[in-house]
């Protein structure tokens, strides 16, 4: 009987699938994602112990998951697509953006809006700064709540609330303009740069 | 609250991170404002798509990864555990064995003895009380923003597991707000906010039998049967159905509350 290995088992075991849609994420190709994973697990057993007040929360392994994936977008950046940001860089991503925190959203038409949503929203995820996209990465593939994701990046909930606002005002404003250049390529089909669905 | 404010709030609403006063007068704006309701609309469908494209289809979870490395571990352990025990002399390992003996003897004495599990002095419906009253005052947030009862059972399924199956409400004066899933007694379970006359009720689903309710009085009328408590100011109803328990708790009255169970008497 091995109960520390069993209790470490049991605390992972439902956190794989978040995680795993987490590495997907961070890492470049699903092989990628599934080493990011597996040394992912192996770091956290390592450092596992009931009495450690952080081992028993979803949060510490997914700080753990976005160390592997710093280490090795320093060592190897070519297997690593989201690149954690620490807080300085992050904190720049969001006052360059703090002009207008709370302007209104940009005018979307509902009907044209979901008919172009799936296929460009991958397209506006990719173009948000990066720590930008990682805090929606955090909420929506790891299903992390705000404290969790505080904890993540080591930061103030409050200051995760407003990060999220501004990421979420960003993809909005990405998508819209998306919406914009399709309605102008379906006016005058044929216009140069307008073809394809890139 | 003024639509301003309604969208400084929006995402975090949407996220289920206000506390439960803020959701109820976010909640409260979006129903007579088009405008702002239109616009938490689309970001919802932003979300739902968000949570497609970040969790694609074909990211099924490799499950072998935890058994591989566990079987890795537990090999690494085994080594390491037997290498240990070996360097002590024969006579400190049978005086090992016989203090685990012992050790399990006066354990098994005490589980069959049936030692006091925690919670045992609550009742089942003290604990709702103190649930919700914890939810109130620690101002938790809702994981799920919805007053579709059909959209929040099925999340609450996904999430605990459990049939939550939230009535459909016959009349606007009670409103679900949200939901999120917790534990009781160390049981994962369903948990609902609604509002009955703008005050808050909770409503609570987990796997169960009438043995979790023994404290509380009995009521058999029109062939159905539901249990009832007050504590602490509150009134608790409940019922079981397919081993589920549910039960609602706030200060309203039991007829009120029975609603949230779907047994309302008509009229």
């Amino acid at each position: 009987m091995n109960s520390l290995a069993s209790a470490f088992e049991a605390f992972v075991a439902p956190h794989v699938r978040r995680l795993w849609a987490l590495a997907r994420q961070y890492a470049r190709t699903p092989e990628d994602a599934a080493d990011l994973v597996q040394e992912t697990f192996l770091r956290a057993w390592r450092n596992f112990s009931p009495t450690h007040e952080m081992a028993y929360r979803r949060a510490w392994l997914v700080v753990i998951l976005r160390n592997v994936a710093t280490d090795w977008g320093r060592a190897e950046r070519r297997r690593i697509r989201v690149t954690p940001l620490d807080d300085a860089e992050l904190t720049e991503v969001i006052l360059a953006d703090a002009t207008q925190p709370f302007a209104p959203l940009p005018a979307m038409d509902e009907a044209r809006f979901r008919e172009f949503l799936d296929d460009r929203l991958v397209a506006a995820l990719d173009a948000l700064p990066a720590g930008f996209r990682e805090v929606i990465v955090l909420s929506v593939a790891g299903e992390l709540n705000y404290r969790e994701i505080a904890e993540v990046l080591d930061c103030p909930v409050g200051t995760v609330m407003s990060r999220i606002g501004r990421a979420r005002r960003a993809l909005r404003e990405r998508l819209a303009d998306h919406a914009a250049k399709g309605r102008h390529c379906s006016q005058s089909s044929g216009t140069p740069g307008c073809g394809g669905s890139s | 609250m003024t639509c301003f404010e309604a969208r400084e709030y929006l995402f975090a609403f949407l996220d289920g991170e206000l506390d439960a006063p803020l959701s109820i007068e976010l909640q409260r704006h979006l129903e007579h404002c088009p405008e702002c309701a239109r616009e938490a609309e689309i970001e919802r469908s932003i979300r739902r798509q968000l949570g497609t494209v970040l969790n694609p289809q074909d990211a099924t979870a490799p499950q072998d990864a935890l058994a591989r490395v566990m079987a890795q571990i537990r090999s690494a352990e085994g080594r390491a555990r037997r290498s240990v025990w070996r360097r002590f002399p024969l006579h400190v390992r049978l005086l090992g064995l016989a203090a685990a003996v012992l050790l399990l003897a006066v354990g098994g004495w005490f589980a069959l003895r049936g030692g006091p599990r925690p919670e045992a002095n609550q009742s089942f419906a003290d604990l709702l009380v103190a649930d919700f009253q914890h939810f109130l005052e620690a101002g938790k947030s809702l994981q799920l923003q919805s007053s579709d009862p059909k959209e929040a059972s099925t999340w609450l399924l996904e999430r605990t597991h459990v049939a939550a199956a939230l009535p459909v409400m016959q009349h606007d004066r009670c409103k679900l707000v949200g939901a999120r899933s917790c534990k009781v007694s160390g049981r994962p379970a369903a948990f609902a906010f609604y509002e009955i006359g703008g005050e808050p009720a909770s409503f609570v689903a987990l796997a169960g039998s009438d043995a979790d309710l023994h404290e509380m009085q009995m009521v058999s009328e029109g062939g159905r049967t539901h249990w009832v408590d007050r504590c602490r100011g509150h009134t608790i109803v409940a019922c079981i159905t397919d081993g589920i328990v549910r039960a609602a708790v706030g200060r309203m009255s039991e007829q009120e509350l029975l609603s949230l169970l779907g047994m309302a008497h008509e009229g």
